[in-house]
């Protein structure tokens, strides 16, 4: 026996062979009929359409054949196939390679073979249309050419299959593809290069709000919120130009039906069907992906501002490598602008201040080794060189095996709070340094309960030990037993008021007995029961005892004050009522006898007599009002109107009033033209002063005698000086001058006075803040007595 | 009604004092009447017609109503506030004084009197309250105004003018019989203090010796006077009349003048300007160195 050999293409016949797809396939009438008609028109008992598989043929159709395969090698097929004509064997025990054939010596004895190869449509041999009998069987040219046709007809029928089969295989295809297209959820769009919309699935009609009809044979740029086709060629180049096949992803914007414009994801890609170019556009709507992009950057960013505004920023230490990682917020706390790269935990540790270093690498340790929470208040050194204090708090992650990992933390800028706290503290001892200071104790205490907080300086004050435990019972019985009754009044009205303030007296263990000033706000807890008082007491002893000398001082000052009041009242009252009940007499004797003076009878006597009581009566007044003047000024009862007082016009109302005076004197009234300034004085005062100086020069001058009056400024005052040629004043006597009613020597004398005018002068010009001199020459050279007084310039001549 | 006959009323409550006074008075030729203390004098003055008295001399002490109540009822009397009222008192200091002038007294003499300041103070007054007082009956005489008058300027140079012209000028006014007195004393004031360059101690002179009208009339003649004039402007409008009165003198120190000053207080004149200060003027300023005074009045 000899078996086939294989074709010199044997492995592209057997993919032709299995691209028929009709091995191991149902039977198939439109073979089985040709096999039929074979085997009615041969008469052969066995007709096969046999496919030559790797190892096996196999029979696509077979009439009067039960198996529905056989092996290769031992096949009659095997070798059909390997020619192009019939294969005939007549008669096979006559046929060396097949003679010992098990199918021709053993069932189905199989004796003579005509077998037709078919030919896939590629042209590959793949099989046979072959007849069968079990004895020897010759055909004629006649039938073997009909055997060829049949074969053909096979071959049809393979063709047709492969048609049938593609044309299936295709409509799968289609309906597959359709399916996911009409299920996709993006909207797929094919348009022809010149922006026809082609195609569109239905979730194009829903993502853009169109029917079909409004879409298909319309531009594509009605679905982008801009002209979008040039772009798309632009996009389709760059496609190409990447050229990995991937179609690439833009964000572009579309626009609905009803107008809205939103954000979707767009690829686009090019395709060619039969020979024409076709731009696929798939659209995604991503508003809701960008929303929420969105909404997380705002978070990101709250997140970002609220560590900025707390002052708080996030850390992360990688144990392992020591990489450190910075929030925004972290590394503005250091000093740094924004979020750092590239960070070592040496950043970190070289901030710390010096003197905390210890203390921060201790809370890491017992946070790392311990499992503490790293919470650690410590001062850094800002990137500008600030100091400011944070705090840090943070937890370690471990690894499966125990080992630290990570440090994760925030730290936060608390420098204010710290500086406040430290400040606090700093006040807080200062206020205990100036409580004790003050012997100043704050307390609270409970009414209800009895409890009473005092702070140190209280035990100070009442000379308590420390050690004993204050109570209201035990204040109470510091308190003086007099003074008890005023803290209950005290608790009474502060009832009302809320304010429990009084003084009262404390006695010591030692049996001192002190004052303590107690203020306090009282104020009634929700239980409308309970009284709280809150406030402070202070050791007013040396208070007290200075307030004590103080009070009778002033008592004493204002006893004296009274005393004296009473005395000026009743000096006020005396010179009003004297001056009143001098003059009234007067009056009447000046009076009467003016008018008896006026009668023309009188004698020369008579009228020498009565000008002698006028006369005597004008003197007496004059020393009625320079006496009672004097008494004024001495006992400060005169209001002095100072105000700027051109001199010249007080020295010519002067000069104007003594001149009948110094015609009867025969004595000359010179005034210097140098007196043109203004002085700060009493008008009338200043008057009365020059009158009294001028009038003496003139009464105590001798006949013929001058009178000068001039001035010199003398830096910020005015001296004027009154000048007389008269006999002169001897030293003896000048010291007597200015007291009252020294008329040195002249008693006796026909010059009128009263002794008092220059006293009265002294007193009121230095009243007017000047002073009174007087130089005298007694020689028979040089006589005469200078008077001069000192007046303030006016501010309007000093600036001048 | 007379104005030629003066009386006076003489009140003290001792009586040594008003005997004196009264001597005084009757020595020097003047009618007078007397009261003992100022309730009694009241009695006498508002029985008698409102220009019975001329003067009325008070003592400032006494019992039942003292001299200044006197003089306060007095100055609330429409009728009766024109007659000049002297006081009298033997308590001279300043704050007394000043009082009694502060609520309008004429004078205040002390005591003990000097008898011929008591006769200038007396002529003075009369003098004083006949002219205003003659002034005022011409005032009621005038019965036409040229009350539709809105602005004008007048010229004058003698006091006769002035008189006229501040009886035209004061009939237009709210108080004519108030105002007439201000603008008269401060247009002769313009006149003879202005225009004439008669000075204070002068004018004080002049009417000792009774010579001021004489002197006026000379000085109106004299060459370097004779050509000043006194101009008078008048405003007005429905609630007031400004008043400016301009001389062509050497201006003066008006600030002196505008209150009572105790230094003139017994002077027989200088209280014009101040009288036409206190005459009810809404106000009154001087400008130019005393040159212009400019005075708004009520409008009738």
């Amino acid at each position: 026996m000899q078996a086939p050999d294989l074709p010199f293409n044997e492995a592209e016949r057997i993919v032709s062979l299995y691209a028929l797809g009709l091995l191991d396939s149902e039977p198939d009438e439109r073979f089985d009929r040709v096999t039929r008609l074979a085997k009615r028109y041969f008469d052969f008992p066995v007709v096969l359409i046999s496919l030559v598989d790797r190892q096996r043929q196999w029979f696509k159709s077979a009439v009067g054949f039960e198996v529905k395969e056989a092996p290769r090698n031992t096949s009659f097929c095997g070798h059909a196939i390997l020619q192009d004509d019939v294969f005939a064997i007549p008669d096979a025990t006559q046929d060396p390679r097949f003679a010992n054939n098990p199918f021709v010596l053993n069932e189905p004895f199989i004796r003579s073979y005509y077998g037709i190869p078919v030919k896939a449509p590629d042209g590959h041999q793949v099989g046979t249309l072959c007849l069968i009998d079990y004895q020897p069987r010759t055909l004629t040219s006649d039938q073997l050419e009909t055997l060829k046709d049949m074969g053909r007809m096979v071959e049809d029928k393979m063709a047709l299959n492969n048609i049938i089969r593609q044309a299936r295989a295709a409509r799968h295809r289609e309906l597959r593809l359709n399916a996911i297209l009409q299920n996709e959820l993006d909207a797929i769009v094919s348009i022809e290069p010149d922006g026809l919309i082609i195609a569109a699935n239905p979730a194009t009609e829903a993502l853009f709000g169109y029917r079909q009809s409004e879409l298909l044979d319309h531009k594509v740029d009605k679905i982008f919120h801009r002209p979008f086709l040039k772009q798309i060629h632009a996009f389709i180049q760059q496609s190409e130009l990447s050229n990995d096949g991937q179609p690439l992803r833009y964000e572009v914007r579309g626009i609905r039906a009803c107008g809205e414009v939103f954000p979707m994801e767009l690829s686009v890609s090019q395709i060619e069907i039969e020979d024409e170019t076709q731009i696929i556009l798939i659209m995604r709507d991503i508003s809701e992906r960008k929303a929420y992009e969105q909404q997380l950057q705002t978070l990101l960013d709250r997140l970002k501002r609220s560590q900025q505004f707390a002052h708080i920023g996030t850390w992360e230490w990688d144990m392992q490598t020591d990489e450190l990682y910075w929030s925004d917020g972290a590394a503005v706390i250091f000093g740094l602008q924004h979020e750092p790269l590239n960070l070592k935990i040496e950043e970190f540790s070289n901030r710390i201040h010096p003197e905390d270093r210890e203390t921060v690498a201790d809370a890491v340790k017992r946070c790392v080794e311990s499992r503490d929470r790293y919470d650690v208040e410590h001062r850094i050194i800002r990137h500008d060189g600030h100091e400011i204090w944070v705090q840090e708090r943070g937890d370690v992650i471990y690894d499966e095996q125990g080992q630290p990992l990570k440090m994760l933390g925030v730290v936060i800028d608390i420098d204010a709070k710290k500086r406040a706290e430290l400040e606090l503290d700093e006040r807080r001892q200062q206020l205990q340094q100036a409580q004790v200071r003050a012997k100043l104790g704050h307390w609270q205490a409970n009414l209800k309960t009895g409890e009473l907080y005092w702070s140190d300086v209280i035990y100070d004050i009442f000379g308590i030990d420390k050690t004993v435990q204050p109570s209201v019972e035990l204040f109470q019985s510091c308190v003086h037993p007099d003074d008890l009754h005023l803290i209950d009044k005290s608790h009474d009205s502060g009832k009302q008021d809320g304010i429990h303030d009084l003084v009262h007296r404390i006695v010591r263990p030692d049996g001192e007995v002190r004052w303590v000033h107690e203020l306090a706000d009282m104020v009634l807890e929700d239980d409308q029961e309970t009284y709280i008082l809150t406030g402070t007491v202070q050791d007013i002893t040396d208070l007290k005892r200075v307030e004590q000398e103080l009070l009778e001082q002033q008592n004493q000052l204002r006893a004296a004050m009274l005393q004296a009041e009473r005395a000026s009242q009743a000096k006020s009252e005396f010179l009003s009522s004297m001056s009143h009940e001098l003059r009234t007499p007067l009056n009447s004797i000046l009076g009467f006898a003016q008018v008896l003076m006026r009668d023309k009878h009188l004698n020369e006597l008579q009228q020498d007599s009565l000008q002698e009581i006028v006369q005597a009566g004008k003197h007496l007044l004059e020393l009625i009002n320079e006496v009672l003047d004097f008494a004024r000024i001495e006992s400060g009862q005169i209001d002095l109107k100072i105000e700027d007082v051109a001199l010249e016009k007080v020295v010519q109302d002067c000069v104007q009033l003594l001149k009948p005076q110094a015609l009867g004197k025969q004595v000359e009234l010179l005034v210097s033209s140098d007196i043109g300034y203004k002085v700060r004085a009493d008008r009338l005062r200043l008057k009365q002063v020059l009158l009294n100086l001028i009038s003496n020069g003139i009464k105590y001058n001798v006949v013929n005698g001058q009178v000068k009056v001039d001035c010199q400024l003398e830096q910020d005052h005015v001296r004027v000086k009154v000048t007389d040629t008269g006999l002169g004043i001897s030293p003896d006597k000048m010291q007597k001058l200015f007291t009252p009613f020294e008329r040195l020597g002249q008693e006796g004398s026909a010059i009128e006075g009263s002794g008092i005018g220059l006293t009265i002068s002294k007193t009121l010009i230095e009243y007017m803040g000047g002073d009174i001199a007087v130089q005298s020459q007694t020689e028979q050279s040089q006589q005469g007595t200078e008077f001069s007084i000192t007046l303030p310039l006016a501010q309007s001549q000093l600036n001048a | 009604m007379s104005i030629s006959a003066p009386r006076l009323l003489l009140i003290d409550d001792t009586p040594a004092a008003l005997k004196l006074l009264s001597l005084m008075v009757s020595s020097m030729g003047w009618d007078y009447e007397t009261a003992e203390d100022g309730e009694q004098a009241l009695a006498k003055i508002q029985a008698q017609q409102p220009n019975y008295y001329s003067i009325i001399i008070s003592d400032w002490m006494m019992p039942n109503l003292n001299g200044l109540e006197l003089l306060k009822t007095l100055k609330k009397d429409a009728q009766r506030r024109h007659i000049p009222v002297i006081l009298q008192t033997a308590l001279a200091d300043k704050e007394n004084m000043q009082q009694g002038l502060n609520e309008g007294a004429f004078y205040y003499l002390t005591k003990p009197l000097d008898m011929d300041l008591v006769q200038s103070v007396i002529q003075s007054a009369l003098r004083d309250y006949k002219s205003h007082q003659t002034l005022r009956e011409e005032l009621a005489k005038i019965t036409e105004s040229f009350s539709s008058v809105t602005q004008a300027e007048f010229h004058y140079k003698t006091i006769e003018q002035a008189r006229g012209l501040s009886l035209l000028i004061a009939s237009l006014t709210d108080e004519p019989e108030d105002t007439v007195v201000g603008l008269f004393e401060l247009m002769i004031n313009a006149v003879e203090h202005g225009n004439l360059g008669i000075t204070y101690d002068e004018k004080t002179q002049l009417i000792e010796q009774e010579r001021l009208a004489d002197e006026v009339k000379q000085r109106l003649q004299q060459e370097g006077y004779r050509d000043k004039y006194v101009t008078l402007q008048l405003h007005s409008d429905e609630q007031n009349i400004d008043v400016v009165i301009r001389d062509m003198g050497q201006g003066f120190n008006f600030e002196d003048y505008l209150e009572f000053s105790m230094e003139r207080a017994l002077d027989n004149h200088g209280r014009g300007i101040m009288m036409a200060n206190n005459c009810g003027f809404r106000s009154m300023t001087f400008s130019d160195g005393g040159r212009q005074v400019t005075c708004k009045i009520a409008r009738h």
